[in-house]
């Protein structure tokens, strides 16, 4: 097998405190599935019966044993889990095309995690949408650009823990501009498997 | 030399055991932790310190706060240096350096002071009848030299050093300003439980409450301050700002904040960052400021605000004179005179323009030892650098003769202007409340409110009490009911009692006995009241009309001390009331904000991102040159050697039609189209037929604007029985996405079709040469390439190295070729792979100059053509339409106009001399003279030079092309002053038949 190369490999590594630890999640698998008009809660439904997860219409985001259904959009899903999941191949088989579909996009993509108390801080330098606790909880998703530019996709993991998506050919220079906004907090960054 | 000769002995929040040395004009000076460098300056008997915008008047400290309108300085140094910096609001740190400006060779002896002589010929809008003799010219080089002699400071010309930052910010409640009033509410709001944010523009917190002398329960007033601030800066859910200013209210809550984080070192990390805060409730409790009294050279240095002269006494522990005589129109400059005898200072009298006064007052200042003068005005200010003496004049209408005082300090005080710029960016203009003589906001939408001084309301007790209300109020509105945040104690404080209040009766004064000597009503604009009567007497007796013809309130402090002065003298002179003159509205900023921290990191590589190609490394390792492309830099090509552009791309150009070539394609827009009714929705968008598209295959297609015009073209592939994949150009990527998007979710939201953008998804690569079937053969698996099992357009997927990957065999260059679409983290070994197979056929990579030559030769358009003014028929592809179906575009791209004969249509352009380089944008035109006259045929819209046949080629637009092919034109570019001629022919130049591409 010819060799993966990530979009963050030309990105050196850094360290100048530990108020927010960058990192790169690889090796994740990243399924979209779409629904058709009427036919979300079938799609749901489906999602719920293979993965195991509590799946509604609509709802932020589940995760269970390295399994993680995202909203990602009106009538839309990312089921994302590490790559070769057999989960996913299973609900590929299993999604009915009268309801929907499904399509890999798991090389679109580049998930950067951002880990420590100024994580936050850091990202509501660019997202123009409230990032506080009580406005943005724990497996909340958002849709949302990065600065003025970048379109990305948001999860908060846990408290001081985020998980940003971010357009592949969009990954270096986020990751850059991650880590100049980064400075007067201290930041690290180094490449890591999920 | 006496240290600080004006420093009191005592007294002052300053930190008398931290000295701090600082530079002024080249000459080092000492001050105090917790001095402003203008109390610096004031402590080391510093008084002139500027020259005037016009005049070069001399100038010094005049307020203790924002509005000061004089002690404009320089701070700082080389690139980093900040022209205009408030010396009041500029706090003192070691190594400070500040040079005075506007002056040569210094603030005391200065050469431009000779524009004083010419005063007469500067008043307002001396630019609109002066300097214009001799000649119409005439004002151009007096305005270069008038330039010159005017203005503030200067900036630095070198790029901005300095980093600036943004970000956003959010809260349920936003307080401005840090006095009393705001203390209050911003307390009173986080004990609700509500996110809270307290912003103040001074370095410290507790506005006046730092300059009184005032208890509050029992405390001095900075005490209380400051221990409220501590217990707020506790408090997890409210955030505390010093050194910050709301410059602006914009629609829905929103504001502008701007922190100058950097204001207490040369080279900060960060110099300023900008917040862009939504916030839910605000609580505007921004104080007021003591407006001036008019009398003449009120502009001397010495001449003060009373209320700043006793902040430098109370918080700094400075004197600004040795002689201090009050001058007002009201009661609270009175309490500069206790204060100032409290600390041992020569208090020469008050000068009262009211007739009578508060007996309490009096008594007061009889104690004290302070004469009193009631209905008398300063008429003159003494002195000619500084103050030396007051003359004053009684008003009782007796006549009395004109006294003089010895003074070195005058203390005006004109009454209170409440700051409500922040409030009539939402609330319109304010209105003129005569009880207070002052303009007052009280329209504000219900999400607003406003305590304190900033709404009329001058008693201590009273601004805790509005502040205690409006901040509760604020957090239950928001249904906020006392549940605060962790580690903070959530008892609501008790709204304390102040030791005394501050009433203030304002008597109106707005025209001062005439005198010799200018009256300046805008300090820093130097505008006079003579120019005030001037406006009126010139007929620009609108508020909007005087403020432009005088510039009056235009400088950087926005006229807030002098608006109102004006205002009145406008309405004595037009004999109206105040109110029916009107007021300017207040526009962002209230105050100067430095561009850079508008742009934060979005600066040079930061500007605007930067979307890299997964083989981009590949390329920057092989030396490409790139090319902005949108938002991607792609290879222009890959010189060797020292090879100019020309060069290389002739070379790879050739290479790709003698051998094979490989090009980075992974920009062109890609998306997933999925669902049992894509076939129909492919066959509603796009002009020609897609019901019967057989799996394996592809399809070139063009789709239509509503209007009918070209809105881009492409292949889509058949992947599956629901699942397409369609190509775009790069430039349309997004426009197609949304186009496509919007007939989804608009127009058709009943077909079962849903799309997505796999453009990040697949790296793409072009193989294209004669040699490039038997190349990848050699490192495809899983696919038979010859031309029976996989014949031009088709499609399958196979593996390269294991690698699954998409092979298209479409080709824009004219050649034999396939498209490889990789997933995107393969993308560069799947080419690198591509490279090592190709070696023995002697592969070279080519770059968007190359390939743009190919598709030039071969007439395919892109979007040069695709420019959103061509129809159908224009790029010569009407035949292509499916009249037996309906598709977007259908119904108006038969307009009149976009059916004419007589439209340019797409032809092919060689040069006579096949040396002669084309130019895009020339105009086709029969001579080779542009002359407006001239019938324009068409244009030219993509040039090349063609390796294959050896001589410059273009593609254009021209009107009966196809009966004037053989026919020679110009090509005209008049900019350049270029001619070329031209010979017509078709626009498809090599290959017609098309047997290199289906070979």
């Amino acid at each position: 097998m010819l060799k993966s190369y990530s979009a963050l490999a030309a990105v050196p590594a850094v360290w100048t405190g530990a108020a927010v630890h960058l990192s790169e999640l690889a090796g994740l698998s990243i399924w979209q599935l779409d629904a058709w008009q009427h036919s979300e809660r079938q799609v749901c439904e489906l999602l719920a019966d293979i993965t195991g997860l509590d799946v509604a219409v609509g709802a932020s985001a589940v995760s269970a044993d390295g399994v993680r259904v995202l909203w990602a959009g009106p009538a839309r899903y990312w089921l994302v889990c590490s790559e070769g999941h057999a989960k996913a191949y299973a609900l590929r088989a299993a999604l009915d095309v009268t309801h929907g579909s499904m399509n890999d996009i798991s090389d679109s993509r580049c998930v950067i995690s951002l880990r420590g108390p100024a994580a936050e801080a850091l990202l509501q330098g660019g997202v123009a949408v409230d990032l506080h606790p009580g406005s943005y909880a724990v497996q909340q998703v958002l849709l949302t650009a990065l600065g003025q530019h970048t379109p990305i996709t948001l999860q908060r993991v846990d408290h001081e823990i985020f998980e940003l998506y971010v357009y592949r050919s969009y990954a270096q220079h986020t990751l850059e501009w991650l880590i100049a906004s980064a400075e007067p907090f201290g930041v690290s960054w180094q490449t890591q498997g999920m | 030399m006496i240290e600080q000769p004006f420093r009191l002995a005592t007294g002052g929040l300053v930190d008398r055991a931290q000295a701090i040395d600082f530079v002024y004009n080249g000459t080092y000076y000492k001050g105090y932790q917790g001095d402003s460098l203008a109390s610096a300056l004031l402590a080391n008997g510093e008084r002139v310190l500027a020259r005037s915008f016009k005049y070069h008047r001399p100038r010094g400290v005049f307020s203790a706060g924002p509005e000061e309108p004089s002690a404009l300085l320089t701070v700082g140094w080389g690139t980093r240096r900040e022209p205009n910096a408030l010396a009041t609001l500029q706090p003192l740190y070691d190594g400070l350096v500040a040079s005075s400006q506007n002056c040569w060779p210094s603030p005391r002896f200065d050469l431009g002071a000779v524009n004083s002589w010419f005063a007469p010929l500067l008043s307002a809008g001396f630019y609109y009848k002066t300097f214009m003799w001799p000649g119409h010219s005439a004002w151009m080089r007096f305005e270069k030299i008038i330039r010159k002699a005017a203005g503030m400071g200067e900036a630095s010309r070198a790029p901005d050093p300095d980093i600036y930052r943004k970000s956003h910010a959010f809260c349920d409640v936003l307080v401005v300003g840090a006095g009393p009033a705001g203390l209050m509410a911003a307390e009173a709001a986080a004990d609700t439980g509500a996110r809270v944010w307290l912003v103040d523009e001074q370095p410290r917190l507790g506005g006046q409450l730092n300059r009184e002398t005032e208890l509050i329960d029992g405390l001095d007033g900075h005490d209380w301050a400051a221990r409220r601030v501590a217990r707020l800066q506790k408090n997890d859910a409210v955030t505390v700002l010093a050194n910050t200013t709301v410059f602006a209210a914009y629609d829905n809550m929103s504001f502008g904040l701007v922190e100058r984080c950097g204001v207490l070192q040369h080279k900060p990390e960060t110099r300023q960052r900008l917040w862009m805060l939504r916030a839910s409730r605000v609580i505007y409790a921004t104080g007021a400021i003591e407006r001036p009294l008019l009398f003449a050279d009120n502009d001397r240095p010495g001449v003060m605000q009373a209320n700043a002269v006793r902040s430098y006494n109370n918080q700094y522990g400075v004197s600004c004179g040795h002689r201090t005589l009050l001058y007002t129109n009201n009661d609270s400059a009175y309490q500069t005179a206790v204060d100032l005898c409290s600390s041992g200072q020569a208090v020469v009298g008050v000068v009262d323009v009211r007739a009578q006064i508060n007996p309490d007052l009096a008594q007061q200042m009889h104690e004290l030892g302070v004469p009193v003068k009631l209905a008398t005005a300063v008429q003159r200010a003494k002195g000619r650098q500084v103050v030396a003496g007051a003359e004053l004049i009684a008003l009782d209408g007796s006549g009395a003769a004109v006294s003089t005082v010895d003074c070195d300090c005058i203390a005006v005080s004109g009454g209170w202007s409440p700051n409500v710029q922040l409030h009539s960016m939402v609330a319109g203009m304010p209105g003129f409340d005569a009880d207070l003589v002052a303009m007052l906001s009280r329209q504000l939408p219900a999400a607003y409110q406003s305590v304190g001084a900033c709404s009329g309301s001058y008693c201590l007790q009273a601004c805790l009490e509005q502040g205690a209300l409006a901040g509760a109020s604020a957090g239950d509105s928001l249904g906020f009911s006392g549940q605060a945040a962790a580690g903070f104690s959530g008892q609501p404080a008790a709204v304390p009692m102040a030791g005394k209040h501050t009433l203030s009766a304002v008597e109106a004064f707005w025209q001062p006995p005439s005198a010799k000597g200018k009256q300046f009503v805008d300090l820093q604009h130097d505008v006079c009241r003579s120019d005030i009567a001037q406006a009126h007497s010139e007929g620009f007796q609108s508020v909007e009309h005087l403020k432009r013809y005088t510039t009056l309130g235009m400088a950087g402090d926005q006229g807030r001390s002098s608006n109102l002065n004006a205002l009145a003298l406008m309405a004595e002179h037009r004999g109206v009331e105040i109110s029916a003159v009107g007021s300017t509205s207040s526009r962002p900023p209230v105050s100067p904000v430095a561009l850079g921290v508008f742009g934060g990191l979005e600066r040079g590589q930061h500007f605007r991102p930067y979307r890299r190609s997964p083989m981009q490394a590949w390329h920057d390792a092989r030396g490409a040159v790139l090319q902005e492309a949108g938002l991607w830099r792609r290879p222009q090509y890959y010189p060797i050697g020292g090879e100019s552009l020309e060069e290389a791309y002739r070379r790879e150009a050739a290479h790709v039609r003698q051998k094979v070539g490989i090009v980075d394609v992974s920009s062109l827009g890609k998306i997933q189209i999925n669902g049992p009714d894509s076939a129909e929705f492919l066959h509603r968008v796009y002009v020609n037929n897609w019901l019967k598209l057989p799996v394996g295959k592809a399809r070139y297609g063009v789709m239509l604007r509503e209007d009918g015009m070209v809105l881009d073209d492409g292949t889509t592939s058949r992947w599956g029985e629901h699942d397409y994949l369609m190509t775009t150009t790069t430039a349309n990527a997004g426009a197609v996405m949304l186009h496509l998007e919007h007939l989804l979710q608009v127009v058709w939201p009943d077909l079962r079709v849903r799309i997505s953008s796999v453009t990040e998804q697949w790296a793409g690569m072009a193989v294209a040469g004669p040699n490039s079937r038997e190349l990848l053969q050699a490192c495809v698996t899983g696919l038979d390439l010859s031309n029976e099992s996989f014949p031009f357009m088709a499609v399958a997927e196979a593996q390269i190295g294991e690698v699954p990957v998409r092979l298209l065999r479409i080709s824009f260059s004219g050649e034999l070729a396939y498209e490889v679409y990789a997933p995107a983290n393969h993308g560069q070994s799947v080419w690198e792979a591509i490279m090592r197979a190709g070696e023995i056929h002697d592969i070279m990579p080519y770059g968007t100059e190359a390939l743009g030559a190919l598709r030039i030769e071969k007439g395919h358009v892109t979007g040069n053509e695709l420019d959103g003014r061509t129809t159908l028929g224009d790029v010569g592809m009407a035949a292509m339409a499916n009249q037996n179906k309906d598709f977007i575009g259908r119904m108006l791209m038969r307009r009149e106009g976009l059916v004419a004969t007589d439209r340019p249509v797409l032809s092919g352009f060689k040069s006579v001399d096949p040396s002669e380089p084309l130019q895009a944008g020339a105009i086709l035109l029969r001579g080779a003279e542009a002359e407006v006259e001239a019938e324009k045929l068409g244009h030219i819209s993509s040039v090349t030079f063609s390796p294959a046949l050896g001589q410059h080629i273009a593609l254009g637009f021209l009107q009966q092309a196809r009966q004037r092919t053989g026919d020679r034109l110009y090509a005209v570019y008049p900019l350049r002053d270029h001619a070329v001629e031209v010979e017509v022919c078709e626009p498809c130049f090599l290959d017609p038949e098309g047997g290199r591409t289906r070979a």
